[in-house]
């Protein structure tokens, strides 16, 4: 091989080796069809740590240090949309994260993340999630491409203060800013701030209690402008509900802070052998966000306030060389929010949403001559959101029904390598028109994993293809992605 | 005991966040109810009521929220009442009209805040006003289409919409003064403050520059062709008048008669922002050069008195703007949603109505119209 041969080859394997760092999620999960229930790799192991990120427990979840490195790419399109999502998103994302137990009492963790978000023919709205669940969407009328950056920086420290306490920090830090380009060309500049503080008491032997209390700030700075290349000035249309807007030109600085709390319990319990394992987990999350014009002085526009209780119970049973894995998790989330006039105490709108979520799995590993796991899974998921608009005299009572069927093969191919395969189908229903949800879909789900998995570290290639087609009509929505994970032990 | 000592600990922070957080109103948008009884003070709407406090059935009334982009109309009934329900807690200018007939209408305007749930009797009084003869029919002023921010085109159209001769001599066009001070208590002023006034040729009484009936009067910014400096700007070479500064070295057309300026520290052609402004007619029979302190140092303005104002005409293109003229001259405002450079027009709906509402009076066009009104 040639020098220059050479040299093309590193720059083609850097390249793959930085682009395949990206979205640093548990790719085998994903790509065994998202059956977690039943899958008992460690990455998807069952504890507090795993189950509701409480770093309190991060020294009885993690027994070595190790480094990730991930990179994904993933691209999706089609007509089977709302009215403000994009006609086509491009997402990049690049992560490392890593852990270090520092001695038999602390242990730290941390990750370094960044995106970059694309979204292609935008419809009016100047927002990343202009159907969050507050009701304030700011638009303008025109149509363009947004383009978002920006990178999370994430640390945990546990201190085992005595056998039966530990106590646990994380801090998670954003910034990012999205550009948008067509007049009114707003930039929104993004600051994400959250501090956690957990703590997990050993009850008993095999009984773990934990619990945190986690404070979030988050700030979305939107500055408008004139136009200064066409000569125009579009119209900022600022909704306070679903009709009802102001209408605005010019340039100003409109601003979005939300503080959120999280106060949450969990228990964790596992039988003496460890192939019993069942968590639970109660959150409940406090939402205030204010939105408000900086100009000379402070104007006010809306408040939102939302309490979301969030109560889960998941279980895994595996039999004791692990042939067959039985998985149950069962839950529920109530959201109640509203929004009242910025000075006076005056109801705009009110919502609340309940779904209730049950999904089983059953996984059989068969001892081949290349063996074989096969995970099967089932969910069903009810909501129900009562909407009230006050404002704008709109009042919604509907449900949304969802049926997921997850499939996952492992094939063994040698002691190493190992193919995923997994396949996903869902179903999803509304009852009525509602514009923050989609009519009558159905989803597949295609995934495929290469996996390569060494004493010192596992190397995993992993390919989606997903698509939603409406059921009433033609129209689909579709997309892949691909991602390279790697996973380097001390 | 110490693990449920902090179990406990737990517990009572968990509780004291859910118990913690902020009640919902209970009182909700879109239900503000009012009634209003609409009285006529000048004995016009029934000259055998001696009270000269007379209900007056039928009258328009228009509520145009200053938050939101939302209007409403009612109409009174027999006995001048109207009933108004669920509507949005807002600020709204109200309007009422009723014409008597031909040149004359009661009017009454006032900018309320609805936030009030209760049901709440409010008492409007109308007044007259004589619609005038000479209205300004159509206001170009946000530019053509480009990207250079040329906006030297501009125009104002004047109609004679009586069915008799009105002659210009000595008349006054201004523009008006928008500005923090004046905004508080421009509606108690007994003149509108203008930053420009221009003078037609002559004094007031002089019959030299006539307007027939029908007529449209185009007076441009300057009467140049302005399509020769940018392709879809407009010709304006044939226009009745032109302002002209006679203090700066402003550009005359020699064959088109002047409007002269009126201030002379004032070195400025006769231009109206192209998002937000206000122009008023005088009759030219009073005007006052007065100069005043500002933030920014002194400045000259013409005072014009409210009874020597034949019409005027406010424009703004968004609805978070502050109004600026006096709802005597315009209980409203046209323009919105008319953008910089956009190449689009205001115009009169019909040349022969003047309700002194330009909300209700004026229409958007796609093209400037100078001289004739588009079928």
């Amino acid at each position: 091989m040639s020098k220059q041969n050479r040299w093309y080859l590193f720059i083609w394997f850097a390249g793959i080796i930085f682009l395949c760092q990206a979205f640093a999620q548990d790719f085998q999960t994903r790509a065994l069809g998202n059956a977690d229930l039943v899958l008992t790799h460690w990455e998807n192991r069952l504890d507090l740590y795993t189950f509701s990120r409480n770093p309190a427990f991060l020294i009885q979840s993690e027994k070595r240090d190790w480094i990730v490195l991930s990179a994904s790419e993933s691209f999706d399109k089609g007509d089977f949309k709302r009215y403000y999502d994009p006609e086509s998103k491009l997402d990049l994302n690049f992560r490392a994260e890593g852990v270090k137990i520092l001695s038999e009492k602390e242990a730290f963790w941390g990750k370094v993340n960044y995106s970059i978000l694309k979204r292609y023919s935008i419809p009016y709205a100047i927002e990343l999630h202009p159907y969050a669940d507050d009701p304030l969407v700011m638009a303008d009328t025109t149509i363009g491409n947004f383009s978002y950056d920006g990178p999370q920086v994430n640390v945990q420290y546990q201190y085992q203060l005595v056998k039966w306490l530990g106590v646990g920090l994380e801090v998670f830090y954003e910034i990012g800013q999205g550009i948008k380009d067509r007049f009114t060309r707003p930039r929104i500049i993004h600051r994400d701030f959250a501090a956690k503080i957990g703590s997990s008491v050993q009850l008993k032997d095999n009984l773990v209690l934990g619990g945190y209390f986690d404070y979030r700030i988050l700030q979305d700075q939107t500055e408008i402008k004139r136009s200064t290349i066409d000569g125009r000035d579009p119209f900022v249309l600022r909704y306070r509900s679903e009709n009802v807007y102001r209408l605005q030109t010019g340039t100003f600085d409109r601003y979005v802070s939300l503080d959120r709390y999280i106060f949450n319990l969990a228990l964790h319990h596992r039988n003496v052998s460890g192939t019993f394992n069942q968590v639970a987990r109660f959150d409940y999350k406090y939402f205030y966000q204010s939105t408000f014009d900086e100009t000379a002085y402070r104007i006010p526009d809306s408040d939102w306030y939302a309490s979301v209780f969030d109560g889960w119970y998941q279980m895994r049973w595996q039999s004791a060389e692990n042939r067959r894995v039985f998985g149950v998790r069962l839950g529920g989330r109530y959201l109640s929010s509203f929004s009242q006039h910025p000075t006076l105490a005056i109801l705009i709108t009110d919502r609340t949403v309940t779904t209730l979520q049950g999904e089983a799995g059953i996984a059989f590993r068969f001892r081949m001559l290349k063996p074989l796991m096969v995970a099967l899974q089932g969910g069903y998921a009810h909501t129900s959101d009562h909407y009230n608009d006050y404002q704008s005299q709109v009042f919604r009572e509907l449900t949304l029904q969802g049926l997921t069927l997850n499939t996952g093969l492992d094939l063994a191919l040698d002691p190493i390598h190992s193919i995923l395969l997994g396949v996903e189908l869902g179903n999803r229903t509304r009852e009525k028109y509602s514009p923050r949800y989609l009519p009558d879909y159905n989803l597949g789900r295609f995934t495929l994993g290469l996996l390569e998995k060494r004493a010192r570290y596992h190397l995993e290639l992993y390919f989606e293809y997903f698509k939603r087609k409406a059921v009433d009509n033609g129209q689909s929505y579709h997309g892949w992605q691909v991602a390279l994970y790697t996973k380097i032990w001390k | 005991m110490k693990k449920l000592v902090w179990l406990f600990v737990v517990l009572v922070f968990l509780g004291i966040g859910i118990f913690c957080t902020p009640e919902k109103p209970v009182v909700t948008d879109a239900k503000v109810k009012r009634t209003f009884v609409v009285y006529d003070t000048t004995g016009l709407y029934d000259p055998t009521d001696t009270t000269k406090l007379t209900p007056v059935a039928n009258a328009k009334i228009i509520l145009n929220s200053k938050d939101y982009v939302k209007k409403y109309v009612y109409y009174t009934d027999d006995s001048g009442r109207v009933n108004i329900d669920n509507i949005l807690a807002s600020t709204y200018e109200v309007n009422v009209t009723y014409a008597i007939g031909p040149g004359l209408m009661l009017v009454a305007g006032q900018v309320m805040e609805f936030y009030d749930f209760h049901e709440e009797v409010d008492t409007l009084l109308l007044t007259a006003v004589s619609p005038a003869p000479l209205v300004i029919n159509e206001i170009y002023y946000c530019g053509p289409k480009n990207n250079i921010f040329f906006f030297f085109d501009q125009y104002i159209e004047l109609f004679n919409r009586t069915d008799s001769v009105i002659y210009l001599d000595g008349m006054i066009l201004g523009r008006i003064r928008s500005s923090k001070e004046i905004r508080p208590i421009k509606d108690t002023l007994s003149y509108v403050q203008n930053v420009f006034a221009y003078k037609f040729p002559g004094n007031p009484g002089e019959k030299n520059w006539p307007i027939y009936p029908g007529q449209y009067i185009v007076i441009a910014s300057d009467a140049y062709d302005h399509s020769k400096t940018l392709s879809n700007a407009i010709n304006l070479e044939n226009a009745d008048f032109e302002f002209y500064n006679q203090y700066s070295g402003d550009y005359d057309n020699p064959d088109v008669p002047n409007l002269t300026n009126l201030i002379p520290s004032k070195r400025a052609d006769f231009l109206i922002s192209v998002v937000s402004d206000g122009v008023v007619l005088g009759d030219g029979t009073s005007w006052e050069l007065v100069t005043l302190a500002t933030e920014y140092g002194t400045s000259d303005y013409i005072n014009l008195p409210i009874e020597t104002i034949i019409d005027g005409v406010e424009y703004k293109s968004g609805t978070t703007r502050p109004k600026d003229l006096t709802y005597r001259i315009d209980a409203g405002y046209t323009g919105v949603r008319v953008t910089r450079y956009s190449g689009k027009s205001v115009e009169r709906i019909n040349p022969y109505m003047d309700t002194n509402n330009s909300t209700v009076d004026f229409h958007i066009l796609d093209h400037p119209t100078p001289g004739y009104k588009e079928e």
